[in-house]
């Protein structure tokens, strides 16, 4: 028997029963697949055996293991889409994705399972699962693919008994697809006993958890919030909820959660989930332990709440504060104009009080100007309104031209500017501008705040997530009750003597706002009388491959030899 | 048309626009037309032409926006140099101004004593273009 590339929709009807009952589904699975004398596996065909009798021996129907560059099985599929996101975990929940388009030439060249699914015509995916050999059925409007991409099969023409392998195994696909849920045994066993229907008529989200983080029950009030029904939620790992494309947010997010997991402790964490037809929902999540061992298994229970009002309000805020910045402006605008053009044509001989007056005048429409503009700035950043351009930036670029934007000022004051540390190169994930809007503010204070002829140090620490840039200053130093809300609006350190403050007030809190919106932090450490450590923290940049955003790679590995 | 001389001034706020108007005349030395709305500066345009077009953006009548758009479908008004005065000017409102064919934004609130220098700079690179 003869198949062309790519296979011909196979004849066989999928209205019918499942084949496979829930329960026992991979094993008559095996069985069935071994039952075909004649087979001759090829190495393509191994791994997809490989792979379902992995999911075998993993009584939970998760498997997560280290992937090898032999001869890694991939699963392919659309990240748009809930269902088949749901699908793929539960054949591999493996949290390493990569962009197809980057590694496609990867993927032809390796014996691999690829597995996917379209829904319409038009799906933009179609192309890329029909370059691979295999096969496809479509049950309602979605069509289901399974396809080996190995050089090998690649091939024009597959025998018999390979062609009823991929039959069984598309079967299988959509049986899992369609039909099935790994934990649907789990959900019924323990979960009725121990929490009766209290937790489904609770406000709040509650979500069940095992050790890894995978869902196995969901009670309504989560449910109504994500829109997502219990089959598609169960099997999923929660943190795949997660709507962020930054990568190394999602992968700190595994990590404090694995941290938390194993140290037995109680979480709490602010981000965006993933709801259904892909809503955003921004939550805050209590991760607790429970005590309650299936095998191995610790499972923990979250409580999650809906932001979105929250978040509602703080925005309306927001932008109300945006608007009226915007009011006042035009007035100003009119204002510092005339005090300019009055003072550009006082005539020869007015009273020096006019001359003072009027200068009195033109420096508070200054500082109002500038208050108006930190308000907006700062407004902006609250609001996320504010455009964000990330690029890794090495550090020793970033300090130098630091350096140089402050040098003028510096001398103005005659405070020396020294760079203080030198780490070997290590890059930043940043916002170029915003960065040094940063650190313009934290430069131009400790210069201001320096004494004549004094020293501000600009250094950096290396951490293993993170670079922490300080701006330490020998001047008078912050009192103690100060420190703690220096970082406050409005908050601004008793006038000293002989020192002229221009400040709005507002510089510092925008510093930690754009650092806290970079995905950093800021904080300050200070000893009266003999200086003050202003610390940023930036992200450290990483060889972290991004995450596509459209369609994602599983890879699977510790698939048969390989004997290509 | 080598010296910038006549500068229509779009401003719909009277007192910004006496100012920028003394500022303009009584600094720079021009001499300003103010009109305060899009259909005064559309009946200014087809009067006389002026060297340069001051735009604010949001006006009465119309949009600073819309009425670039007119005169850059204007037969007589097309080439016309137009240079925004707004308030909004973060990066990508700014580039949006230059992509509908604006020679450059003047930013809100202005420093009247800048002010005609500004103009003219925009103006002159506007020339050598």
């Amino acid at each position: 028997m003869s198949i062309p590339t790519f296979f011909a929709s196979s004849t066989k009807s999928r209205q019918s029963k499942p084949k496979f009952a829930k329960s026992n589904l991979l094993v008559e699975f095996v069985e069935e697949l071994h039952s075909i004398d004649h087979l001759q596996p090829n190495s393509a065909m191994r791994s997809a055996l490989q792979l379902a009798s992995e999911v075998l021996k993993e009584s939970s129907g998760v498997f997560v293991r280290e992937r090898t560059h032999e001869e890694p099985v991939q699963v392919l599929g659309s990240s748009h889409d809930p269902h088949m996101q749901r699908t793929i975990r539960a054949l591999a929940n493996l949290d390493t994705y990569r962009d197809i388009l980057n590694s496609t030439s990867g993927v032809l060249d390796l014996p691999s399972v690829v597995v996917g699914m379209s829904q319409g015509e038009d799906s933009k995916f179609r192309p890329a699962f029909e370059s691979f050999a295999g096969i496809h059925r479509e049950v309602a409007d979605v069509r289901y693919y399974l396809a080996f991409s190995s050089q090998e099969s690649r091939r024009h023409s597959y025998s018999q008994s390979e062609c009823e392998v991929f039959e069984l195994l598309i079967d299988w696909l959509i049986d899992l697809c369609v039909n099935s849920s790994p934990y649907g045994d789990l959900v019924d066993l323990d979960l009725q006993d121990h929490f009766p229907n209290i937790l489904s008529h609770i406000s709040a989200g509650i979500v069940i958890t095992d050790h890894q983080g995978v869902i196995f029950y969901t009670n309504e009030s989560f449910r109504e919030l994500t829109g997502f029904s219990s089959p598609q939620l169960t099997g999923m790992r929660f943190m795949h909820l997660l709507a962020t494309r930054d990568h190394q947010l999602r992968e700190k997010m595994y990590e404090r959660s694995r941290v938390a997991t194993e140290s037995g402790e109680t979480l709490t964490c602010n981000f965006e989930i993933l709801g259904f037809q892909n809503t955003i929902i921004p939550v805050s999540v209590v991760s607790a332990p429970m005590n309650v061992h299936k095998g191995n298994s610790d499972f923990r229970i979250l409580t999650v709440t809906d932001l979105t009002e929250v978040h509602e309000q703080v925005m309306r805020n927001e932008s109300r504060i945006a608007l009226i910045t915007h009011e006042l402006r035009t007035p100003l605008t009119s204002l510092r104009g005339a005090l300019d053009l009055i003072a550009a044509q006082l005539p020869e001989g007015v009273p020096d009080s006019v001359e003072l007056l009027s200068k009195i005048a033109h420096r508070n429409s200054d500082q109002l100007s500038r208050l108006l503009d930190d308000l907006l700035n700062g407004a902006r950043i609250n609001h996320g309104s504010e455009e964000f351009n990330f690029d890794k930036y090495s550090i020793s670029d970033l300090m130098e031209e630091a350096l140089e934007n402050h040098s003028g000022y510096a001398h103005t004051f005659e405070v020396s500017l020294v760079l203080a540390s030198h780490h070997q190169d290590v890059e930043v994930y940043v916002d170029r501008d915003k960065f040094h809007q940063v650190m313009s503010n934290l430069l131009s204070n400790a210069i201001k705040y320096s004494h004549r002829g004094g020293t501000v140090e600009f250094s950096t620490t290396v951490l293993e997530e993170f670079v922490e840039f300080h701006v330490i200053d020998f001047g008078q130093g912050i009192p103690d009750d100060f420190v703690e809300k220096i970082f406050d609006e409005f908050v601004r350190v008793p006038e000293q003597r002989g020192i002229r403050r221009k400040g709005t007030g507002l510089g510092l809190a925008i510093t930690k706002q754009i650092a806290e919106a970079m995905g950093g932090y800021a904080k300050v450490e200070s000893m009266l009388g003999q200086g003050s450590t202003f610390t940023v923290g930036f992200g450290r940049w990483s060889q972290l491959p991004c995450t596509g955003s459209e369609t994602l790679i599983l890879d699977i590995s510790g698939a048969g030899e390989n004997d290509v | 048309m080598s010296e910038l001389r006549n500068v229509l001034l779009v401003e719909d706020d009277p007192d910004i626009a006496l100012i920028a108007t003394m500022a303009l005349e009584t600094v720079g030395g021009y001499q300003v037309r103010v009109a305060s709305n899009g259909t005064e500066a559309v009946a200014e345009l087809a009067s006389s032409r002026p060297d340069l077009v001051l735009l604010d953006v949001m006006l009465p009548d119309t949009t600073g926006v819309e009425l670039l758009e007119s005169i850059r479908g204007g037969a007589l008004t097309w080439d016309l140099p137009v240079v925004f005065m707004t308030a909004r000017v973060d990066p990508p409102s700014i580039s949006a101004y230059l992509d509908l064919g604006a020679q450059g934004v003047v930013r809100k609130p202005f420093d009247v004593m800048a002010l005609p220098s500004q103009v003219e700079a925009l103006w002159g690179a506007q020339l050598q273009h």
